[in-house]
């Protein structure tokens, strides 16, 4: 399970929860796909618990697929648990790991420092 | 004058009235050769000196004589000064080549000299300028390299302007067992650079750190050094503590100001200046202290979002200890259970809740592996008590890893012996190379089960490149990559205490180049 797989989870693109009805959900997706096609900016953009994502025609309707196959629904609910609201920032503090100090990676390096060859 | 011509006698005896020494003990003897001809040009500087200062005191325009003793006092104190502070800064490469060939006559590595120095030129020639057909004459030269320590550096800094710095830093890592006598420090000091660079772009500063505290010093690693002390201030594993403060902003500034292509060093000046000591991450959660105001799930889950919202590279032992416990007890959780089987009800799937758990749980564990990585994160760091938990989602991942890493080992090592089996023997370099793949997979290995994942991989190492080695060494004449591996093999009997083959590899070390 990628974070891309979580952020682009069906409820979280058809903004339903995952107690939804299949009517719900199909109801949902058409209102979307309508919605995109008209090209209201509202329906641009999704709520996920890793921030606003951006919502297509094609991610609707793969996300309406994917939930009519009750197997793959039931798993999808799993990963939907949380509601679409951001997730708080960890306070630095806490996100720094001991062992892993100073300014983090320098991409640049080889290359500026005459290593690597200049692209 | 006359100790100019004792000293023109002396070199001709050296020359020509020694008896011929014997093959096995050329490295010496060239270390000899270089001394006397040390000795031999300040004697000729002396000679010169006294000659001028004679006839300075004659009066007239003999002072002029003093000219030549100064002339000569530069490529004798710094024989190199033509191609370091001139032809290598202005990348004039053909110009280097030809210069180092000229004056590394004396070397059996001349070539691979040569070429290290200019590639070094042409790493720092100027970009407007049509580098194709230097390129072509570097490749052209590098053709014509042998399999010793300083062609091994140079090839490493051809593979990292073709292939990327990664691709050229396993091969540099190989050095370490080469012996010494064929590792002239200015090459090892470029190789260390090689590796040091590496690090710092994969921002593995508590690395740099130990590097740069135990090499040569020059301005670059002088100010690396500087900043990696900032950045940590213990050495990893001294829990004694730092023995001195970390240098002040104006020490910072000074070394920097000393360094050489300062213009691209100044992002790290401004980190280090800018650098503030930071407290420890919070302890990991035991079991009891999870959290328990919200479902299971709902808390794993949060746990795992919030863990993606993270940098990779901040990401750490804790935090990942603290996904997997939040994991295994939702995945254990009646509350889950139930709510699976509710919702499989109201699906007309009755039964699948089991299947959809499973499939939860690989998700789970494929997401801890993916941090996981190439190993980068030991198993003794996840789990310092010292030994694994018999089961869990975060146990699961260490053990595929690790099975990933072994199975990568085991790929390598079995190559390598079908190819000792066939006798099908490759170019000097592509040897490096593929050595230099096992001693990676190895270190990886190591780095991340510690001494039993280096006790599991031990014995298919030391078969399969012991043979190898003993057929580069008898029918190839891989000298010096040969000992490098008898060396790097009886290093590990030793720290395994592996007596049998530690003998085995003592004599094949005494074997010498």
């Amino acid at each position: 399970m990628s974070r891309a797989r979580f952020v682009e989870n069906p409820f979280y693109i058809l903004g339903v929860r995952p107690s939804c009805t299949r009517a719900e959900m199909e109801r949902e997706g058409q209102k979307l796909l309508g919605m995109l096609e008209l090209g209201l900016p509202v329906a641009k953009k999704y709520k996920t618990p890793l921030g606003e994502a951006e919502r297509t025609p094609e991610m609707v309707r793969q996300a309406m697929a994917e939930l009519r196959d009750p197997n793959r629904r039931l798993l999808h609910e799993l990963w939907a648990q949380l509601p679409a609201d951001p997730l708080p920032d960890e306070p630095a503090e806490a996100v720094r790991d001991p062992g892993q100090a100073g300014p983090g990676p320098w991409p640049a390096a080889p290359t500026l420092l005459g290593v690597e060859a200049k692209k | 004058m006359i100790l100019a011509v004792l000293a023109a006698l002396l070199l001709l005896y050296w020359l020509f009235g020694r008896p011929t020494p014997s093959d096995s003990h050329k490295a010496p003897e060239r270390q000899e050769l270089r001394l006397a001809l040390r000795v031999l040009g300040w004697l000729l500087w002396l000679g010169c000196l006294s000659y001028a200062l004679g006839r300075t005191l004659d009066g007239g325009c003999g002072w002029l004589w003093l000219l030549l003793p100064l002339g000569l006092l530069g490529p004798l104190l710094r024989p190199l000064y033509l191609v370091d502070d001139l032809l290598v800064p202005r990348g004039l490469v053909r110009f280097t080549y030809r210069a180092m060939l000229v004056l590394m006559w004396w070397s059996p590595e001349r070539r691979g000299h040569a070429l290290l120095y200019a590639y070094r030129a042409f790493l720092r020639a100027p970009r407007h300028r049509d580098l194709r057909t230097d390129e072509a004459y570097l490749e052209e030269r590098a053709k014509k390299l042998s399999g010793g320590a300083v062609s091994l550096v140079a090839a490493a800094l051809l593979l990292a302007q073709r292939e990327g710095l990664a691709a050229a830093v396993p091969l540099v890592r190989c050095l370490d067992s080469v012996d010494d006598t064929v590792k002239p420090g200015w090459a090892m000091a470029v190789a260390q650079e090689l590796v040091l660079v590496e690090l710092m772009r994969l921002g593995e500063w508590s690395k740099v750190r130990v590097l740069t505290a135990q090499g040569p010093g020059s301005p670059l690693l002088d100010f690396v050094d500087a900043c990696a002390r900032v950045f940590v201030p213990t050495l990893p594993g001294d829990p004694a503590g730092p023995i001195e403060p970390p240098p002040s902003r104006d020490r910072l500034y000074w070394l920097w100001l000393k360094a050489p292509q300062k213009q691209h060093l100044l992002w790290l000046l401004d980190k280090a200046q800018d650098h503030k000591p930071q407290a420890a991450g919070n302890a990991v959660p035991t079991a009891s202290e999870l959290p328990t105001d919200k479902p299971k799930l709902e808390a794993a889950l949060t746990a795992l979002g919030t863990l993606w919202k993270i940098e990779p590279h901040l990401v750490g032992p804790e935090h990942l200890r603290k996904v997997g416990l939040l994991w295994d007890a939702a995945l254990c959780d009646k509350d889950t259970e139930r709510l699976l089987l509710t919702r499989a009800l109201s699906l007309s799937i009755p039964g699948s809740e089991h299947k959809a758990l499973s499939s939860l749980r690989t998700q789970v564990v494929e997401t801890l592996r993916s941090y996981l990585g190439g190993g980068q994160l030991p198993i003794a760091r996840l789990f310092p008590e010292g030994r694994l938990p018999s089961q869990g989602v975060l146990v699961d991942a260490v053990l595929a890893v690790r099975a990933e890493l072994l199975e990568q080992f085991e790929s390598a090592t079995g190559q390598l012996e079908e190819r000792t089996t066939d006798q099908r023997a490759l170019p000097w370099l592509d040897e490096w190379r593929e050595w230099a793949a096992i001693r990676d997979a190895y270190q990886r290995l190591e780095d991340f089960g510690g001494s039993e994942a280096r006790r599991l991989a031990w014995t298919s190492l030391h078969r399969q490149a012991n043979n190898w080695a003993c057929w580069l060494w008898n029918a190839r004449s891989e000298k010096v990559l040969a000992n490098a591996v008898f060396r790097f093999l009886l290093r590990e009997s030793l720290a395994l205490g592996d007596d049998r083959t530690a003998q085995l590899a003592k004599k094949n070390v005494g074997s010498g180049l």
